[in-house]
């Protein structure tokens, strides 16, 4: 079919790149954004703007905020239909409580699991959630859209598209094809060394262009690899190759029940009522022997299970705070005594090589430049995509110019769409974040069609303003896309200082990075955007080229 | 006699068949590295290893796996039927051996 292998990677190469290139530069870009997730949830929700605290006291602060949870009347409407019969008022079986932080949350994530009496399937659990301030236990909004970790992480690896996990499907097919575009990208590049040190700036158009995207490719090419490999793996047995849960289902489930032996960890409850004692007391137990074993460490996820029961059991794991490999080291004890069940043992050689892959990816470690590092990794990467588009359509458009073809203007628009399109799309969420009422009802879903309907807006200007791309000219949209970056950049450190008064100054002399960080972003951000329209800008009146005529009307 | 059966497939309809050997190299390459995430699992479980770490290492290799199937099938020269019969049969061989093991420890 193709001559060789170097021509049949490059039809690869330029094809599954171009196509999946769009998904790509929102995994990467959104990927990149994560890392900082959970400040960008402090400027979102200004009422949680303190400092991260460690995992608060059971006794003073968990138990009465566990106690208050019941599920929402939307999650018990939800849960009708899977019911027999009528749903309880109060739902007093709590299978389980759990508590979750991180060396960056200064607010504690609170979640609740209750039996459902009637359900079909006698496995189903209904689920309450809480935020709290772990100073006091007081109650946070919940119903307050987390912009990073619930709205920016989900987009990167599954565009919050839940409905029949598609999104998981796009994101996953995508990455496949990142790993395909770099293989094939190295086997059309062999002068991959050098590369990493060309960048021709002068010599303009397309040789500037595809040095750029050569060396953002080959500069971190194994970051890239890594990422694209790791997200994969990290999803493969849920998601993508779910062999395990389907033809392998019976060596899983003999695997369970020998576990569930091994362990002695009560898959199900007894039927007969306990107290629970000091879970304080076992929390400490297990810093006691986290710190004998060398591994002292903070608490990540502190877990009750079958709550009441005299099988009940809680469980400690460590936060991953100290180390790349996101290790669990849980330890359980028996929640009516106390008494200790079980150390989880250390990690076989293939848990290890998995924790630590994963660990890299998630990245849950206090290491500052590392993380930075991941930034600029993600952003070298929507580079990278960003200038194979660019690449694309200098290549082809006076050529399609000629023959009147629209494909270069088409993938043009495409790719100013998400390129700038994407980026107004995320500094316009944080504007109406700022904008909307305080207790609008459903807010963060206001919040998300600001988003969507802010990107549908760039994708109709883009089109609209493409049409000099059929002549061989460039999209007058790069530029002012670029100008509406700096605007709404602008516009939300602005809304910030006058709706919450945590203006650059105050936060700088305070020392309150999450919030000075954001800010200082988008004001770097409105830079970039600004110099590259006035670049554009200067370009295009400096060149004004001739439009290319198409060989039809030069025949008329 | 017809001119159309002396030319190569490939020529005849060259997007049809570029589109024919895109879905070859991904769905043949996904039923191969199914196969192989199988063969692997089953087979390192029997011989001892814990279940999720058998799945992990499976899904690894499987993943890189697919990717080499892909680009295998993307460049290389021989017929699509060849292609098919490859991944297919591979997978269906391997995911086949999986189901086998799981038989005998179940």
């Amino acid at each position: 079919m193709f001559q060789n292998f170097r021509l049949a990677m490059a039809w690869v190469h330029t094809w599954f790149g171009l196509v999946l290139g769009f998904v790509l530069m929102a995994a990467f870009f959104f990927g990149a954004l994560s890392v900082f997730d959970r400040e960008i949830d402090r400027w979102a929700i200004p009422s949680t703007r303190i400092e991260p605290q460690p995992m608060p006291s059971f006794e003073k602060v968990l138990r009465p905020a566990f106690e208050r949870m019941q599920p929402t009347p939307e999650a018990v409407e939800a849960m009708r239909p899977r019911v027999n019969g009528a749903m309880p008022d109060h739902f007093g079986t709590v299978e389980s409580w759990s508590a979750y932080t991180t060396h960056r949350d200064p607010v504690l994530a609170l979640y609740a699991g209750y039996d459902v009496p009637n359900a079909r399937d006698p496995e189903e659990a209904i689920w309450a959630y809480a935020t709290i301030d772990p100073r006091d236990g007081a109650p946070l909004p919940v119903d307050r859209l987390k912009i990073g970790s619930e709205f920016f992480y989900p987009l990167h690896y599954s565009l919050t598209l839940d409905w029949k996990n598609l999104g998981f499907w796009i994101v996953g097919f995508s990455a496949l094809a990142m790993l395909a575009a770099l293989v094939s990208g190295v086997v059309m590049h062999r002068k991959l060394f050098r590369e990493m040190f060309t960048f021709r700036p002068g010599r303009g158009g397309l040789r500037s262009v595809l040095d750029l995207h050569n060396l953002t490719g080959v500069v971190a090419l194994p970051f890239h690899f890594f990422f694209a490999f790791t997200g994969l793996v990290i999803f493969a047995s849920t998601y993508y190759f779910p062999v395990g849960h389907t033809q392998l289902h019976g060596l899983h489930d003999l695997h369970e029940q020998v576990e569930a032996q091994e362990t002695g960890l009560p898959h199900e409850r007894a039927g007969v009522p306990a107290g629970l004692a000091d879970v304080d007391a076992m929390v400490a137990e297990a810093q006691r022997r986290w710190e004998a074993h060398g591994k002292a460490g903070e608490v990540g996820f502190l877990v009750l299970q079958h709550v009441g029961d005299a099988n009940g059991y809680v469980s400690v794991y460590r936060a991953g705070t100290d180390r790349i490999a996101l290790v669990g080291d849980g330890i359980h004890f028996k929640a009516a005594t106390g008494e200790l069940i079980r150390e989880d043992p250390p990690a076989t050689a293939v848990g290890r090589i998995s924790e630590f892959l994963t660990g890299l990816h998630l990245q849950h470690f206090r290491h500052w430049l590392l993380r930075w590092l991941y930034v600029l990794g993600g952003l070298l990467g929507a580079v990278c995509i960003a200038t194979g588009f660019v690449f694309f359509v200098e290549k082809r458009k006076r050529q399609h110019a000629r023959h009147g073809s629209q494909g270069a203007r088409v993938v043009d628009a495409l790719a100013v769409t998400t390129v700038t399109g994407m980026v107004m799309a995320a500094f316009g969420i944080l504007v109406a974040n700022r904008l909307l009422p305080e207790d609008l009802p459903a807010r963060g879903d206001w919040e998300r069609y600001a988003f969507w309907g802010l990107w549908l807006l760039a994708l109709v200007h883009a089109a609209v303003r493409s049409a000099p791309v059929a002549l061989g000219l460039p999209n007058p949209a790069w530029r002012e896309q670029c100008w509406g970056i700096a605007v709404l950049a602008v516009a939300a450190v602005l809304l910030n200082w006058i709706t919450t008064g945590d203006h650059l100054l105050r936060t700088l002399a305070a020392g309150y990075w999450p919030v000075a960080g954001v800010d200082l972003a988008l004001l770097a951000s409105a830079a970039i955007a600004v110099a590259a329209a006035r670049a554009l800008g200067q370009r295009a009146a400096a060149q004004e080229p001739a439009p290319v005529r198409s060989a039809e009307t030069a025949h008329a | 006699m017809s001119r159309t059966s002396t030319i190569p497939a490939a020529s005849r309809a060259p997007r049809l068949h570029l589109a024919a050997r895109v879905g070859a190299a991904l769905l043949g390459g996904y039923a191969f590295a199914w196969g192989l995430i199988a063969a692997s699992m089953g087979l390192l479980f029997a011989a001892g290893m814990e279940f999720h770490d058998a799945e992990f290492l499976g899904s690894a290799l499987g993943l890189l796996v697919f990717l080499a199937a892909f680009l295998w099938a993307m460049a290389t020269r021989r017929r699509l039927a060849v292609v098919w019969a490859v991944l297919l049969g591979g997978g269906a061989l391997m995911a086949a051996t999986g189901s086998l093991v799981q038989s005998a420890l179940v």
